[in-house]
Formats: structure tokens, C-alpha cells, sequence
């Protein structure tokens, strides 16, 4: 089963993505900011990580920074979901982007076609 | 390093980016934060009548207008209000590029943060004169380095570890070296001399080869390290690098290569002929295409 | 009636007033006011028969009602030819009425008088030219509006403007402080473009004391800069005065009298405290016929001369360029459809049409002038001059009035405007905003500094 990781402040975001991808049969990890965010995806390894743009401390394209710095996470495809407008380009590589609120069928689409399943 | 920022803004969603990054700026570096709004261009000769550039409507100025026009503009930011701590809503009228320098000479502040130009309205108020936008007057004449926040992809920022400093070995480079130098130093970031060869045919009278590219970029990397590397005490993490292509191109896919948070350059003060006003110099094509703020020095 | 709080015959003199009047937004309760102000019938004879001198008394008496001003007067031509816009008629049904009946008018006639004065007439003395007997209507309704003001019928931002001049010598509130400041920080902004620029604030004796519109301080001080500029690579010894700086005079467009004297007595102040050779304006008509031309008489000064020699902007460029104090590259000159906007008050009034073709001859390659018709004299005022452009209640006649100006540079093929006037250049600015023919318009002094070559020793060192 392929692993989603979740990267989101809020708790209400990552209790929503969780349940859903949950459902669809998808396994996930959730990390509240970036320094979690990298320190779970380093020993998980997830094949895909959705990423929130604007958080307390340090923001999404930092977290996206340093990921495409480590040979094991520089792959993974990424899928920015964010509620702050103009958002889709704050990600180059990012393989989508999604802003809140969001399309549940449309994210799910993506994950599909981004992870073949 | 910086104490004062001045943020011209039209208190519309379209500088919005640019707020999103003066914001975070003047939070970063507990900053005092003048909020700068041309309310109105005025028109009709010597009366009083000016033009309200939101509504495009002509009014006659009192009190009683500006202090709406600043009540709006604290609804407006609301939201960054709340936290923020040293801010100041100036409200001004007159032609923008104007009241900006007018403003900055007054208040010293040590910063000017800008969004891009408004571009080719029809129905704007501002009419592009023979000589340029409000951007390019600002950053023309600025008494400080003047930063602008193009295009929403460029504010996502939220700290600076990271920049790129873009020179093309003229005198005025030398300037935005200096500054550069001090903005690295300060905030123990990573720092990236960048020199875009301009290959285009137009600069060098015909194609080169790609021997004779490689050995301008040679060529071009001893010059960065003769020129900068003897003032680059204190800073640990930097890295030199010499492109070929069309210069602002170079300019941009470099900084994004190496997520850039910041790129510093030169602004030029050669004219730009009647021909191609369009492109304008470099660094307008760098500040309109980058994917994150651009800093422009112009002394 | 009594005199209103605002309109009354009491000229504006205070700061207090200036801001009290300013804050009746678009002059609400002004022209509220207005509508029951009595007329002062023995101040207005009385003053008639003081000041209404042979000249005039003959041109209302001589009038032989041809009807040959009706063609030459382009409010007539624009406005259908109504027979109300000749300006035999104009005049005769104003200033003529008001003398046949010795003064005695009511508050409805001053009313069709003020409208009459300052929408159907610009002051652009065309009519003048075309009348047999040599009588110029706007010479007349000048004086006119003289009588008008005095009786308190005058437009709100008239009456404004006047003030202005009277509070700070200037047509805005710019203090002397403010126009010096903004000099300096002006040479200060080009001075890496231009090493060694600087403006000379009062020095003595110099060749040039340059004057300036008080709008160039407030809204557009890159002129300044320009000015300073070229008198910088010409080589000039120039001068600014800290006080007597303002050449303009809304004062005269809104016909007080008084204000007109005190604010021209500043400049001739400044020319005797300062002993420059000569004075060069700026590229402005009304401040030239207000400061240079008509301001003597105003002043008292029988030769009808100013202390110094004083000169259109236009005549000393030309000047510089003849003699090669600046040089053009050629290779800069405009290459563009380009005309030329005569403006009535150095033009016609003052006969310098060939100055400022010698200085498009300059600046413009061979082939791409387009003279408007008709031209040079002959030119019609741009649509908004006599403070036309600045009144709000006539902003529908000045709109139409635009449409000759419109229809000329449209015909001349043009679509870039030479305006070396402020009043023209506004005019030119609203037309194109109004009806979008898609022209651009400036002054002199930008383009030449374009195209003007900078001596070796006065470059940038790289």
C-alpha cells in the first residue's frame, strides 16, 4: 500500500486528508511543520506528501527546499494544498496544486494518476 | 538591518503578495512599517480635483476623504494588523513614483517594498508616461534598496537563508555587492554570486562556439573570485557560478534551481531607447519572472 | 441679500479663508450663496467710470457688428455657430449692457455675465486679429471678469486661485521653503547622472534667475530637475530666487487686479535683488503674459518693461541651441509623427512662432513635422486656456472646446504633441483621456534632454 504523508498545521486538515486517503486505501503519516515533516519522511520514506504553504514557523517551499537537498526524499512527488491565493507557482515541482477548499475527488484523481493506483 | 520599511501599496488584492512579504519582513526584523497608499492623481490644472484611482472617480479632497481612505485600507489588512506591531498608514496624493521618493526622502526608511508594476490598464489612472513605470522611477531614483514583489509566486518566503546575487562586473554591481556582502553577513545566510555570458548574437557579433563559451565562463569565474572573494570574510556558505544565455533568463532559473530567497542585483541607470521599452533593462525582466523578491540597488 | 460666508466681495487673504473655501467640496455652498449676492450697482459704476479708458469705450462704441469675429472664434465654430458664441455679441451683451445701463444689473445677469466670461471666452485674443477695426474681445472680457470679481462672481476655483497668490505668492499652497527644498532634493536625485549639477539658490549678478509654475514644485518636479539639467550642460550661470519664484498668476484668470500686482512685485523683487542678467521662465503662456508681458502695467511701471530683460523658455532654448551651448545627436532627433501646439499667449500674443520652429528644426528628423492647421497666429487655443481647464462648473463647454484641438491634431496626422505650456499640455492630457485618439503630448525639456549630447567633461566618470 502506497504511503501518503501529510504535511499541515492544522489538525482539522490533517484529521480530513487522513481519514480520506484512509478510506481510499491509502496508509498515512501526519507532520504539523516542517522540521517533523522532515524528520518522519527521512525514516518513512512516503511515496507522496501533500504540503500546506504558510505555517507558524518555517513555510512550505522551505520544507520543499530541503527535501530536494536529500538523495532519499529529492524524488517524491509533491501536491501543495494551500488556502493562500496565488499559491500555484510557490512550488515549481510541485506535481499539482490544490487550494482550500479543495475537491476531494480532484485530490484523489491526482493522487491516483501521480502514484499509479 | 533594517529598522524602517516603507510598503507602497495600492490596498487592493493585487499587492497583496507584496504585503504578504512587507509583513513578514517588518515582523522578521521588528521593523517599523510605514504603509504607503497614493489615494488619487490629481487632474483638471490647478484645481482640486483629483482622480481616486480605485474608483476612478473625481474627487475633491478634505479630511474627511483621506480619513476614509485610511479607514479602508486598515479593513483591508485587518488581519496582518492584528499582530503587527509598529505599523503607520500614510495615505498621500500625486503622481506615485513621485509621492514614493517624496515619501521615502522624509521618512529615511531603509527599505521600500513594492509589487509589480500595474501593467497596461486601459482604464488605470496612472498613464505611463514617455519615461516609464512607477517601478522603474522608484528604483531608478530610490534613496534605498528598493525590493519588489512581482507575481504571487514570489512572496512565499517566509525567511531567508538563501541568496542569489546576480552582477554583471559593472561599477553599479560593485554597489549590490556591498549590500548583498552586509544582508549575508547579517542574517548568516547562504550567498550565490551569479554572471549570466550573454551569448545572444547581438552582443558578440556571432555565434560562438561552445569552446569559446566554456572559456568565457572560465574567464568569467576567475573574474568573480578576483573581484569578490577578497571581501567575503564571515561568510561560510557561498558558491560562484557563471551561465550562458540570454542574462535575465540565466538570472531566474538559477535562483530557482537553488531556491533562492532573495536575489540581489544592480539596477542600471542607462536609459532605456524608445525601441524596446517593453523588455526594459535585465534586472526588469528578472523582477517580472523570478520566483522570489527581487532587491534593486541603485547606489 | 447680504455677502455669503463664501461668496462674497471680499478677496480671499488668509490661510483660515483659503482653507474654509477649499473645504466647500466642488463649491456647494459657494455657488449657493451666489444665487442671492446682491450687485454692488455704485461700486461696480463707479469703478467703470474710473478704470473703463478710451480704448475700450471706442471698441464697444466702433463695433460695426460684421460678424467677421464669429469665424474666428472657435467656441463659435464648435458650438453649432450659435449666434450667442459670436464674440461681438458675447462682449456687447456683457460688458456693453452693463455700461448702457451704468452699472445697474441684477444678480441673474452677473450670473449669464460670469458664465459668459469664463466659458465662452478663453482670453486667446483670435478674435482680435480677425476684426476689421482691429477690436479684441478678450482684451475686453479680461477686464471683464475684473468687474466680475470685484462684485464677487467669480468661479470657486477662481476665487481660490486668486487667494493662493495672495496667501503664498504662488497658484497653490508651495511655500518658498517647500519650492527651494524641492529643488535641492531634485539636483540631488540626477546628480550620479550628471556630476556637478546643482541649483544656485539667490545668487547675485548671474546671467539667468529662472522662474517657475508652482505645479512643477507639487506635482511634476522632474521639470525642475530638467531645467536645471539643461542649463547645467549649457554651460549657463544660472540662479533660483528663494522668494518671487512663481512666474504664473491664476490671479489673471480670475481678473483680480490686486493680487496680480503683488504677485508679479515678488518677481521684479527678486530680478532687482538679484541683478541677473535676464529672466527666463518656464515653459508656460500665461505665466509669460502674466509676469513678463501684462505685469508691468500691472506694477505701475510705465516702460512697460520688467527691471530685467525677461524671456520665454522657448527663446532661450532656441538661444542654446543656435549658438551650441547644447548640441542634439542627430541620431536621437524624433523620428515620429510629431506637431507642434502654438499656445495663444506667447504666440500670438507675443510673436515667437518661428522660435519654437527653429527649435523643432532642431530636434525633429526632416520629414516628420506636421504643422497643424491653421497654425502659428493662426492657431486656435488648445480648448483650455484662461483657466478654462480648471472649472469645474464649465468642465462640459471645456470638453467640447477640446474638440477643435482634437479634430486639428487628428488632421495634422500627428501623434505625438510638442505643448511648451502648462495650461496646453493639461488640455492635451484631457483630450486624450476624453476621447482617446491615442497621441502622446510633452514639454520641451524632457525631449531634448533625450537627445542632447553631454560634454566630455561633464560625464560620469566610470
Amino acid at each position: 500500500m502506497k504511503k501518503i504523508l501529510i504535511v499541515d498545521d492544522d489538525p482539522n486538515i490533517i484529521d480530513y486528508l487522513t481519514t480520506l486517503f484512509e478510506d481510499n486505501g491509502y496508509t498515512t503519516i501526519a507532520a504539523h511543520d516542517v522540521q517533523e515533516g522532515l524528520e518522519i519522511a527521512k525514516k518513512e520514506i512516503p511515496d507522496l506528501i501533500t504540503l500546506d504553504l504558510e505555517m507558524p514557523e518555517e513555510w512550505g517551499p522551505r520544507f520543499y527546499r530541503k527535501m530536494s537537498q536529500e538523495k532519499s526524499l529529492k524524488n517524491i512527488p509533491v501536491i501543495v494544498i494551500s488556502g493562500l491565493s496565488g499559491g500555484d507557482h510557490a512550488v515549481g515541482k510541485a506535481v499539482a496544486f490544490l487550494s482550500k477548499p479543495f475537491d476531494r475527488d480532484e485530490l484523489l484523481k491526482i493522487v491516483k494518476e501521480t502514484l499509479n493506483v | 538591518m533594517f529598522k524602517k520599511i516603507l510598503f507602497a501599496t495600492s490596498a487592493t488584492e493585487a499587492t497583496d503578495h507584496a504585503a504578504r512579504v512587507a509583513f513578514n519582513m517588518a515582523q522578521a526584523y521588528d521593523a517599523q512599517l510605514f504603509i504607503f497608499h497614493v489615494l488619487g492623481v490629481p487632474t483638471r490644472g490647478y484645481s482640486q480635483v483629483v482622480l481616486d484611482v480605485k474608483t476612478k472617480e473625481e474627487v475633491v479632497l478634505d479630511d474627511e476623504y483621506v480619513a476614509w481612505v485610511e479607514e479602508e485600507i486598515k479593513t483591508h489588512y485587518t488581519k496582518q494588523l492584528e499582530t503587527a506591531q509598529k505599523t503607520e498608514i500614510k495615505v498621500a496624493i500625486g503622481f506615485p513614483h513621485r509621492e514614493i521618493l517624496r515619501a521615502a526622502r522624509e521618512l529615511k526608511p531603509d527599505l521600500i517594498v513594492m509589487g509589480g508594476s500595474t501593467g497596461e490598464n486601459e482604464d488605470s489612472v496612472y498613464k505611463k508616461s514617455l519615461v516609464g513605470s512607477t517601478l522603474q522611477r522608484v528604483a531608478k531614483a530610490a534613496p534605498c534598496p528598493v525590493l519588489v514583489v512581482n507575481r504571487p509566486a514570489a512572496s512565499f518566503w517566509g525567511g531567508m537563508s538563501n541568496i542569489v546575487f546576480g552582477t554583471d562586473f559593472s561599477k553599479a554591481s560593485d554597489a549590490a555587492f556591498k549590500f548583498a556582502i552586509k544582508l549575508a553577513k547579517t542574517l548568516a545566510c547562504e550567498l550565490h554570486i551569479f554572471h549570466a555570458l550573454d551569448i545572444g548574437s547581438v552582443h558578440t557579433g556571432r555565434i560562438l562556439t561552445q569552446d569559446e563559451i566554456e572559456t568565457k565562463i572560465r574567464e568569467s569565474l576567475r573574474r568573480i573570485r578576483g573581484r569578490y572573494l577578497p571581501d567575503m570574510d564571515g561568510i561560510g556558505d557561498y558558491n560562484f557560478e557563471v551561465w550562458e544565455g540570454i542574462p535575465y533568463i540565466e538570472v531566474v532559473k538559477y535562483a530557482r534551481e537553488n531556491h533562492a530567497d532573495l536575489i540581489v542585483m544592480a539596477h542600471h541607470t542607462q536609459k532605456t531607447s524608445g525601441e524596446d521599452t517593453r523588455l526594459g533593462s535585465n534586472i526588469e525582466q528578472v523582477i517580472v519572472r523570478a520566483g522570489c523578491p527581487v532587491i534593486s540597488i541603485n547606489r | 441679500m447680504p455677502e455669503g460666508k463664501f461668496c462674497n466681495r471680499k478677496p480671499v487673504e488668509t490661510e483660515e479663508e483659503l482653507k474654509a473655501l477649499l473645504g466647500d467640496t466642488g463649491g456647494k455652498q459657494y455657488y449657493e450663496e451666489m444665487k442671492s449676492l446682491d450687485v454692488d450697482v455704485d461700486l461696480l459704476w463707479k469703478t467703470i467710470q474710473n478704470t473703463l479708458k478710451s480704448r475700450l469705450k471706442t471698441w464697444l462704441e466702433i463695433c460695426a457688428h460684421c460678424g467677421m469675429c464669429a469665424d474666428s472664434c472657435f467656441l463659435y465654430l464648435i458650438n453649432n455657430r450659435d449666434p450667442h458664441q459670436v464674440p461681438a455679441y458675447k462682449i456687447q451683451s456683457t460688458l456693453g449692457e452693463i455700461v448702457k445701463r451704468q452699472g445697474k444689473v441684477d444678480n441673474e445677469f452677473m450670473h449669464m455675465a460670469m458664465e459668459t466670461a469664463w466659458s465662452k471666452c478663453t482670453c486667446c485674443n483670435r478674435c482680435g486679429m480677425y476684426c476689421p477695426h482691429g477690436i479684441d474681445m478678450g482684451i475686453m472680457f479680461g477686464y471683464l471678469r475684473g468687474l466680475l470679481y470685484q462684485q464677487g462672481f467669480v468661479p470657486w476655483e477662481l476665487k481660490i486661485g486668486a487667494g493662493m497668490h495672495r496667501v503664498y505668492r504662488a497658484q497653490m499652497d508651495v511655500t518658498d521653503e517647500d519650492f527651494v527644498e524641492t529643488f535641492e532634493w531634485m539636483v540631488e536625485e540626477y546628480e550620479e547622472d550628471y556630476p556637478g549639477l546643482e541649483v544656485p539658490v539667490d545668487k547675485e549678478d548671474a546671467d539667468i534667475m529662472y522662474t517657475v509654475n508652482a505645479r512643477e514644485v507639487k506635482h511634476y518636479p522632474e521639470d525642475l530637475a530638467e531645467a536645471a539639467i539643461l542649463f547645467h550642460l549649457a554651460g549657463e550661470n544660472w540662479t533660483v530666487p528663494s522668494k518671487g519664484w512663481e512666474q504664473t498668476s491664476l490671479a489673471m484668470f480670475a481678473g483680480d487686479w490686486a493680487a496680480c500686482k503683488m504677485q508679479v512685485e515678488s518677481v521684479y523683487a527678486a530680478m532687482e535683488r538679484l541683478r541677473p542678467k535676464r529672466m527666463v521662465g518656464t515653459e508656460c503662456g500665461h505665466a509669460h503674459r502674466a509676469t513678463v508681458i501684462e505685469g508691468p502695467y500691472w506694477a505701475g511701471r510705465e516702460s512697460g518693461e520688467t527691471p530685467v530683460p525677461s524671456i520665454h523658455y522657448v527663446e532661450w532654448l532656441a538661444e542654446a541651441l543656435r549658438e551650441g551651448k547644447l548640441k542634439i545627436d542627430p541620431s536621437k532627433r524624433l523620428k515620429r509623427a510629431v506637431t507642434l501646439q502654438d499656445s495663444c499667449n506667447y504666440i500670438r500674443n507675443h510673436g515667437l512662432k518661428e522660435i519654437t520652429r527653429e527649435i523643432m528644426s532642431h530636434i525633429v528628423e526632416p520629414g516628420y513635422f506636421k504643422d497643424m492647421t491653421p497654425n502659428r497666429e493662426h492657431n486656435y487655443c488648445c480648448g483650455g486656456g484662461g483657466g478654462f481647464n480648471g472649472i469645474g462648473i464649465y468642465r462640459p463647454q471645456r470638453n467640447q472646446a477640446l474638440i477643435t484641438k482634437r479634430d486639428q491634431i487628428l488632421n495634422a496626422g500627428a501623434d505625438l504633441v510638442v505643448a511648451p505650456c502648462h495650461n496646453c499640455w493639461d488640455a492635451i492630457r484631457d483630450l486624450e483621456e476624453e476621447y482617446k485618439i491615442g497621441i502622446e503630448w510633452s514639454f520641451l525639456k524632457p525631449l531634448v534632454i533625450s537627445m542632447v549630447e553631454i560634454p566630455e567633461h561633464l560625464k560620469p566618470q566610470e
